[in-house]
């Protein structure tokens, strides 16, 4: 009966409102859980383009609270309910009345009332109050807190002293979310217990928030004799925040004191945070007496204050017992430094281990002041050779463009570890006027391992400018007879790329010593873009030895590899000669891997094509099954 | 399979006795069996502990600050000789970047070498799978002659070394042991082309377990 009474709302509402939610109320009607969802998603989106636009939202309303007043099942009506949150007035406000006093339903019923915000709506809880019983009515009661309903404190401020201590802590959470000054005074009446304590600790905040600090302080004076740890720590803060200057005493009693580390951390956090220079002084002093833990938070709470002069006290931190403290005060010095901290940190990161050391290394890279820069280029100059390797590596890291003549210099010393350090960071400061006497030093290296650094140090200087030349190469190749060191040259020449270094590498081919060929064809094998793809290819086709051969090749399909702005076919007709000269099996499967990226119909015919070599045949018939798959993709 | 080969080895080489390497370990950065890694062919988790790793007596790593060198002059982050360096430790610091795409690092053990076994450790602060791992060994540094592939499980060829047929693995602390059969040479290469993670390479540290060929 109730269903056909539905149907006859639905038939009224419908006309105004359009079929569609009448339609989909019908298929949810029997809805249960688990039941595919679409039609309540779309009741949703229903509501939703409803909202705000009362012609739409009141038809749907009526035809919601005649669904509620119908037989749907109570997974239907707690599916469509929401809706009511959404569209719902205090036409709602008698159907949800109803099912508020039932068990069953009042859930549903409390979604809908909390977010209605007709004053009925808070009515119709407040009534309820006195009608319920047992979780329904603890439902009622956090309800009418969501909705701080004011009106409501008087109700709810004797359930404080319920003997159900479940009511009892719902009704402090509501009054601490409704707030003001009955509820505040409800709370402070009432027997402490932890909910209470929260609420009161919430009242505090939003008097804090308003700017009614005595209140709050009120508050906080009373919580911090609370037996709950966790209550002390936030009433502490809380007091702090509200009168800085009163808070100071108690503040200084904690942090000497070390039987609660929660309280002694939130002790320090409010002094962090205070702009008082009196609570800088506090924490400064604290360090003496605190324990280890506390001692780290002191170092990084007096970090954060950012109080200038602040060097003597962290390089007197930077020597505690405790590493953790050491490594905050460290770390700390990175900000607080200047050029005065610098001969520490780099001691330090010289001497320490792990994590002291790598705060040292990084305060040192990070330390700035007008005076840093001149003062680790003066460390490099003087410092014994653990040290100066720390100097060293800071003028890398921190790129100090006047450091390159001193690396250089330091780049001499009879030091391997300082040799070697200079060398890594001149990559990082040295410009393209240093390359010649970069040069030199690599003409002059003892041993393989410090040319191989050299080669990147000397080409990244001179890629450093905007049209890198490679003539201070070129003089030193003219004038080098050593075969390693013209090998070195060549590799250089690579890396930089600049077509005026092509003749040289060619002569190099030429010149019929097998270890400067070999540096020929690898440094055209590292060019970075496709200028020696040619002579590859002819060396890939004709070199003398089998490994020259296959140096080549391997060069050749590495550089067609590089990016650049060829179609597929383009490259794939590159990779044609490079598949007829491979010497071997292993040099077919190199130029199938690369064929693979350039999907056309070019790579598709190479690729079966070698599929009928039986060596390569596993390699060459998934390449085609790549590229096919490929080429599927793009019609 | 490993106690099994090797002591067909041992019985080839005139019955060595084959010891357990003590291999060392860095402290791991994450704990269990990650679950949700999407990657084919991926080798299903171990249970319980992994086997011994058993060589021929005096079997020790050759590798440790030997000259490394790379496809890449320019690491993003890091040296190459870290790769070397006997620092395993999985946090920043510890590890070198190579660029994407294909890339290896060689490592010259500066004489030829019996190899027995390879542990590596690509990046152990998350469970990554590397793409396409290749391990070489060859007695020349061009590795073009009497190259032995101890490790492949680039099962597209993208590469360019051949289809293998190792399964993929997940980093952990453990590092990835290598059954290098005994074979010869003086260089070890290791190829890798990015992982599930990034598009980047990356070395931790990598052991090479032999014995110089004269003894």
């Amino acid at each position: 009966m109730a269903l056909v009474r539905f149907l006859l709302v639905c038939v009224a509402a419908g006309a105004a409102f359009g079929a569609d939610a009448e339609t989909l109320l019908k298929q949810i009607a029997r809805y249960e859980h688990g039941d595919p969802p679409a039609a309540v998603r779309e009741l949703d989106a229903l509501a939703y383009r409803a909202a705000g636009d009362p012609a739409a939202a009141a038809p749907l309303e009526r035809l919601l609270v005649a669904f509620l007043e119908s037989d749907a099942t109570p997974a239907a009506k707690d599916a469509v309910v929401r809706n009511l949150s959404i569209v719902g007035t205090a036409a709602s406000v008698p159907v949800l009345s109803r099912m508020l006093a039932d068990p069953k339903t009042s859930d549903m019923a409390r979604y809908a009332l909390e977010r209605i915000p007709a004053p009925e709506a808070a009515q119709a809880l407040r009534g309820a109050l006195a009608r319920t019983d047992g979780l329904t009515r603890i439902g009622v009661v956090n309800t009418l807190g969501r909705r701080r309903d004011t009106a409501s404190v008087p109700s709810i401020a004797p359930l404080l002293r319920a003997g159900d201590p479940d009511l009892a802590s719902a009704a402090a959470t509501a009054l601490g979310n409704i707030g003001g000054p009955e509820a505040r005074k409800a709370l402070l009446e009432a027997p402490q217990d932890i909910a209470v304590a929260e609420s009161l600790l919430k009242i505090a905040e939003q008097d804090l928030r308003s700017n009614r600090r005595a209140e709050a302080a009120a508050i906080y004076q009373r919580l911090q004799a609370s037996t709950h740890p966790p209550v002390r720590t936030a009433a502490l803060l809380g007091s702090a925040a509200a009168n800085p200057q009163a808070a100071l005493p108690e503040l200084r009693a904690i942090l000497r004191k070390a039987e609660d580390a929660g309280l002694q951390a939130a002790a320090i956090r409010s002094l962090a945070e205070m702009q008082n220079p009196e609570a800088g002084k506090l924490l400064m002093e604290g360090l003496a007496q605190a324990p280890a833990a506390a001692r780290v938070q002191i170092v990084a709470a007096v970090d954060d204050r950012h109080q200038p002069g602040m060097l003597p006290w962290f390089t007197k931190a930077a020597e505690d017992s405790e590493l953790a403290v050491r490594v905050a005060a460290l770390q700390a010095l990175g900000t607080h430094g200047g050029a005065s901290a610098i001969p520490l940190l780099a001691a330090r990161a010289a001497s320490a281990e792990g994590s002291e050391r790598e705060a040292a290394r990084l305060s040192l890279a990070r330390v700035r002041g007008p005076e840093t820069d001149a003062a680790i280029l003066s460390g490099i100059r003087t410092a014994d050779p653990e040290v100066k390797v720390e100097f060293i590596r800071a003028a890398g890291e921190r790129g100090i463009r006047s450091a390159p003549e001193v690396l250089l210099e330091a780049a001499k010393d009879p030091d391997t570890a300082v040799r070697q350090e200079a060398v890594r960071a001149l990559r990082e400061t040295a410009a393209p006027p240093h390359a010649p006497k970069l040069i030199a030093l690599l003409q002059s290296a003892g041993a393989e391992s410090e040319r191989k650094e050299l080669e990147r140090t000397v080409a990244a200087a001179i890629r450093r400018s905007p049209k890198p030349s490679v003539e201070s190469v070129l003089a030193a190749w003219r004038s080098e007879s050593a075969v390693p060191v013209k090998a070195s040259l060549l590799s250089v020449v690579g890396m930089i790329g600049a077509g005026e270094g092509l003749p040289m590498v060619r002569e190099a081919l030429q010149s019929g010593d097998s270890a400067l060929q070999r540096a020929a064809i690898l440094s055209m094998s590292e060019w970075p873009n496709t200028t020696p793809l040619e002579d590859l290819l002819q060396l890939a086709k004709s070199g003398g030895s089998l490994s020259q051969r296959v140096l080549a090749l391997r060069g050749y399909v590495n550089l067609v590899r590089l990016p650049s702005s060829r179609t597929p076919a383009e490259s794939a007709r590159l990779l044609a000669p490079a598949m007829e000269a491979a010497p071997r099996p292993e040099e077919k499967k190199l130029v199938l891997a690369a064929l693979q990226r350039f999907i056309c119909p070019e790579s598709l015919e190479m690729a079966k094509a070698a599929a009928a070599d039986p060596a390569v045949a596993a390699e060459a018939k998934l390449a085609v099954s790549n590229l096919e798959r490929g080429l599927s993709y793009r019609r | 399979m490993k106690l099994f080969y090797l002591s067909l080895l041992a019985g080839a080489l005139g019955a060595a006795e084959l010891v357990p390497v003590p291999l060392e370990l860095p402290k791991p950065m994450f704990e269990g069996t990650p679950q949700n890694l999407k990657v084919p062919n991926l080798e299903p988790p171990r249970k319980g502990p992994r086997p011994p790793f058993l060589a021929p007596a005096g079997t020790v790593n050759v590798a440790r600050n030997r000259p490394v060198s790379s496809s890449t002059s320019d690491p993003a982050i890091g040296e190459i000789a870290l790769v070397t360096d006997g620092d395993k430790a999985g946090g920043d610091g510890s590890y070198v970047e190579l660029g994407p795409g294909v890339q290896h690092v060689t490592i010259d053990l500066g004489a030829p070498h019996t190899i027995y076994g390879m542990l590596l450790w690509h990046y152990h602060k998350q469970p990554r799978v590397y793409n396409d791992v290749v391990v070489q060994v060859a007695a020349d540094p061009d590795f073009i002659e009497d190259v032995h592939v101890i490790f492949n499980n680039d099962h597209d060829n993208s590469a360019g070394f051949g289809i293998g047929s190792d399964k993929n693995y997940i980093e952990t602390a453990e590092g990835k042991l290598i059954d290098a059969r005994g074979v010869l040479g003086r260089y070890v290469r290791l190829y890798s082309h990015g992982s599930n993670a990034a598009a980047e390479n990356h070395y931790v540290e990598v052991e090479v377990y032999g014995k110089p060929v004269s003894q």
